[in-house]
């Protein structure tokens, strides 16, 4: 299939990918009651008043994960070209690559032993 | 050994003496001193001149209990607070100071409990207008919260709270840091109604306070009744009793091991549980008519016989279940994900448990072996063999383990009671008007939930002049705030479903 | 002229009404089985078998009212819902359903469905965030720490499939199994796929997210009607693609005797999704700290064994 129009074949279905729920909303839009009031606006808390602010700062926790997940991502995205490729290049490539999982598998124990791969 | 309070034998033939308020912490500590580690029960009695508190103490060890009596000073109406001795006085002392308006000196936190806070009036004192109630409209709690702490609510609209509850979880990200408990909204005054009627009709009620054992509400109460007329019940009646609450154990606790492994994921153990709750339901139906609220233990003894074809059936069901239990234990004992979640988590020390007034299997799974049916024995369960489950891991593995094995010894129960069925009457000759002696009485069951107390007060009419239910999940309830520290929030949930509350008799 | 745009114009639109009919056959699937496993029938009222429930409950779904949860984030919060279905629609462009049966088989095939399954986790914390609810917040933040974290070991367990085969093309990775399916030599990244998979999709045993029994539902709690439907497509759309790729790159694809190969893709796939469906049914629900421990410190190191030992025996 041609280059292009496999990427054409992708903006469609993107396309049929929003126009579908966009037309559901339509439909709803014209089929459902609307009739909004203060109660039902309110955020679901177990029946009752929310009790405190509802906005608040979350858990560091989140960003440390966060930061693993982009090295390793990144990682990723040269080890998939080097699979591609693999059958054409030789013991060095393996053992290059190898090399490099390492660096980051020290890396990942560093943050194990540091103690960063808790929750809390 | 024993501090001399002054003690003389009751009616009931329990040690009892009566303190005035100011001599109630020393006697208290003389008592601890002596061995006496267990507040049984802390009621609020209004004997009409004034009020009265009434404390019931136990010593585990040497299996010995007494009560004490202290009166309520009319003029300024407070006593002191036993929250320092006894983490247990907590929540019934502040029941007390809501029901009858007597204050405790030193209580941490003494607010309402079971009616709205901003009610007016202490609804069990004899002086208390009931055509004329006082209510006044309901506000929020104050919540203090550090930057980065949030408070979220859990009920009392909630998938897993089981029940009507609700508790206020103070969180620092993913970690319980606090936890606030609110009950009463299942109140619906089990005990003043007890005044207003009389012993003979009072007893469709019992069954409504922890409505998935029923069979053991009625058997506390009528048993307390019994005391107070000195009533032998025969034998067979006994046993068909046993066979009855034992029944109900096995039922209540299939239905706490559905809802506990729902709340922990798993949704299938929830319907297979319930599958067997079913056929013993139908056992039940055949039995007393009904299939949850049964009214079927009467004052002197039960009120059908036991037919030889339900016989049958409850032998046929006996070996099935145990085929199934066998089945749950393959399914979940050794799940890797399930011991992930139960082991370590929700840890409660025995010292801890029994000075916070902890009963049944959550008692037992903190290691500490204690059970009525053997140690407080009544009814038939002195003719009867059985072994008491205890587990050593204080946490929710050991509970699950704990009332997995009590299924099994019910279901032993069951079978002697059914192989050694005594002939006779299956119930006393009880007058048509039962009017009791004046006295008070404690009597108290070993239901699925732990410990049941009734205390029962008797003035010579067919009425009781004050009934308090010493309910086992309330008592448990106050285990929950030390066993959520620093846990997550996950946990939250399957903490609270480890002590297996109902609703029903936490709030009365 | 106009030939291979009549071909782009009929494969969107059997693909469009694919995915929604296996996203709501699913339901139904899902429902039926889970009912059989827990001793109850499942739906069974509304069509032959209950076969129409789901058709009833998008029905349902769309005439409700529109409830916008006052002091929400209105763009992002109408926004969420779309971020979760569009990636797993677009997904379905390179998955080929027997050799030949492909939408348009781009050469980075693989890649464009794990790249474009990521998008999702957006779609999970913008719905937490919008909604101004604590417990949704707790669901997409629960959500986005999960998904990054088994995100890393998914994606490595591939690269075995796609070293042996040496090439992202599905149609290539499928024939390069003629002899032998991946799943036999690569076991192990066979398995941290599914795990992981698993994980992705927020399915029992990882569904914290969704923590019906905690959080009452998670990152969309405030979300009703049409928006909520589009989550759950979206999720059973994912879960089909999650079964499809395993199938492709580990259960050889369509490949099979005496059938077409589209009943052998249809067969194998639908194996996996029963396979994930009897994991919802029997195990509890895994709690977030070991959630996390696990795909660090467990699948992550087993994925990258993984690869190591397909490249080592590329060697001897």
């Amino acid at each position: 299939m041609p280059y292009f129009l496999g990427y054409t074949y992708v903006a469609v279905f993107l396309l049929f990918g929003i126009l579908i729920p966009v037309g559901a909303l339509l439909a709803n839009r014209l089929l459902a009651p609307r009739h909004p009031d203060p109660e039902k606006l309110q955020a679901y808390e177990c029946g009752l008043a929310t009790p405190s602010d509802n906005t608040l700062p979350y858990n560091v926790r989140y960003y440390i994960f966060a930061l693993l997940f982009v090295v390793f991502d990144v990682e990723t995205i040269f080890l998939y070209p080097w699979a591609v490729a693999f059958n054409r290049l030789g013991l060095f490539a393996f053992v290059e690559m190898i090399v490099f999982i390492g660096i980051l598998v020290v890396g990942l124990v560093y943050a194990w032993k540091k103690r960063l791969l808790e929750w809390l | 050994m024993m501090p001399d309070l002054g003690w003389e034998r009751g009616s009931d033939d329990l040690p009892r003496a009566h303190l005035p308020p100011e001599r109630l912490p020393s006697g208290v500590a003389a008592l601890r001193q002596a061995g006496f580690d267990y507040l049984i029960c802390l009621s609020g009695v209004d004997r009409g001149e004034a009020r009265q508190v009434v404390y019931h103490l136990r010593d585990t060890a040497r299996h010995r209990e007494v009560a004490l009596y202290v009166d309520v000073p009319s003029r300024r109406e407070e006593v002191p607070s036993l929250t320092d001795q006894f983490r247990a006085a907590d929540w019934p002392e502040r029941e007390v100071y809501d029901l009858f308006g007597v204050r405790f000196a030193g209580h941490p936190d003494l607010r309402r409990i079971l009616l709205p806070e901003t009610f007016l009036g202490h609804p069990l004192r004899k002086d208390y207008r009931e055509d004329d109630p006082e209510v006044a409209p309901e506000g929020e709690p104050e919540l203090p919260a550090a930057p980065d702490e949030m408070w979220i609510n859990v009920g009392p609209q909630h998938p897993s709270t089981h029940g009507v509850f609700r508790m206020l979880l103070k969180l620092s990200g993913e970690t319980v840091e606090g936890c606030r408990p609110c009950i009463g909204y299942l109140h619906r005054g089990f005990e003043k109604l007890a005044e207003r009627r009389d012993y003979v009709q009072y007893q469709p009620y019992p069954d409504r306070w922890d409505y998935l054992a029923a069979m053991n509400n009625e058997h506390a109460y009528v048993g307390a009744v019994e005391r107070l007329m000195q009533l032998e019940v025969p034998r067979r009646a006994e046993y068909l009793r046993v066979l009855a609450t034992e029944l109900n154990r096995v039922a209540s606790h299939l239905l706490w091991l559905g809802t506990f492994l729902l709340d922990l994921g798993a949704m299938s153990p929830f319907l297979y549980t319930f599958r067997e709750r079913e056929m013993i339901m139908e056992l039940f139906n055949e039995l007393s008519g009904a299939r949850m609220t049964y009214n079927y233990l009467r004052i002197g003894g039960a009120a059908h016989d036991l037919t030889p074809e339900l016989a049958r059936q409850i032998r046929a069901f006996l070996p099935y279940f145990h085929r199934r239990l066998a089945e749950y234990e393959a399914l979940i004992s050794d799940n890797e994900i399930f011991l992930a979640r139960v082991r370590g988590v929700g840890l409660l020390p025995p010292d801890e448990a029994l000075n916070r007034g902890a009963s049944g299997p959550l008692l037992r799974a903190s290691g500490v072996d204690w059970d009525l049916r053997r140690d407080r024995p009544y009814g038939a369960y002195p003719e009867l063999s059985f072994q008491v489950a205890t587990a050593s891991t204080w946490d929710l593995h050991g509970r699950y383990l704990v009332r997995l094995a009590e299924m099994r010894e019910s279901c032993r129960l069951v079978e002697q009671v059914l192989d050694g069925l005594p002939e006779g009457p299956h119930r006393a000759k009880v007058p048509v008007r039962v009017r009791p002696p004046a006295g008070d009485t404690y009597f108290a069951v070993e239901s699925p939930r732990g410990e049941l107390g009734v205390f029962l007060i008797g003035d010579g009419t067919d009425h009781a002049w004050r009934l308090k239910i010493r309910a086992p999940s309330f008592m448990n309830l106050m285990s929950l705030e030390p066993m959520l520290q620093g846990h997550l929030a996950a946990d939250a949930i399957a903490i609270l479903g480890s002590i297996d509350i109902l609703l029903g008799e936490v709030d009365r | 002229m106009g030939q291979p745009y009549l071909r782009l114009a009929a494969a969107a639109l059997i693909l469009a009404a694919f995915v929604l009919g296996t996203a709501a056959f699913l339901v139904w699937f899902e429902r039926k089985l889970l009912g059989r496993m827990q001793v109850r029938p499942g739906p069974n009222r509304v069509g032959p078998g209950g076969l129409l429930q789901p058709v009833a409950d998008i029905l349902k779904l769309t005439v409700k009212e529109d409830i916008l949860p006052e002091h929400a984030d209105r763009p992002l919060f109408r926004l969420a819902p779309l971020m979760a279905f569009v990636p797993a629609f677009a997904a379905f462009v390179v998955l080929p359903f027997g050799p030949g049966l492909v939408s348009a088989d781009l050469n980075i095939g693989l890649l464009w469905i794990l790249a474009v399954s990521t998008v999702s986790v957006l779609a999970l914390i913008a719905a937490g965030w919008a909604s101004n609810s604590k417990y949704a917040l707790l669901g997409g933040m629960r959500a986005a720490a999960q998904m990054i974290s088994y995100e890393v070991p998914l994606v490595l367990s591939l690269i075995g499939v796609v070293l042996a085969a040496g090439s992202l093309r599905l149609g290539r990775i499928v024939a390069a199994q003629a002899h032998l399916w991946f799943a036999v030599p690569q076991v192990l990244g066979f398995i941290v796929y599914l795990i992981a998979a698993t994980a992705e999709s927020n399915r029992s045993p990882f569904d914290l997210p969704e923590g019906e029994s905690e959080l009452v539902a998670g990152f969309h709690t405030e979300y009703s009607g049409v928006r909520f439907a589009f989550f759950f497509l979206a999720e059973y759309s994912y879960v089909f693609l999650a079964a499809a790729i395993a199938t492709l790159a580990f259960l050889g694809g369509w490949s099979g005797p005496f059938l077409p190969p589209v009943v052998w893709f249809l067969v194998k796939t639908y194996a996996v999704i029963f396979f994930i469906i009897w994991l919802r049914a029997t195990l509890p629900r895994i709690r977030i700290d070991q959630l996390l421990s696990f795909g660090w410190k467990v699948l992550l190191p087993l994925s990258l064994v993984n690869i190591f030992l397909v490249g080592l025996f590329r060697f001897i």
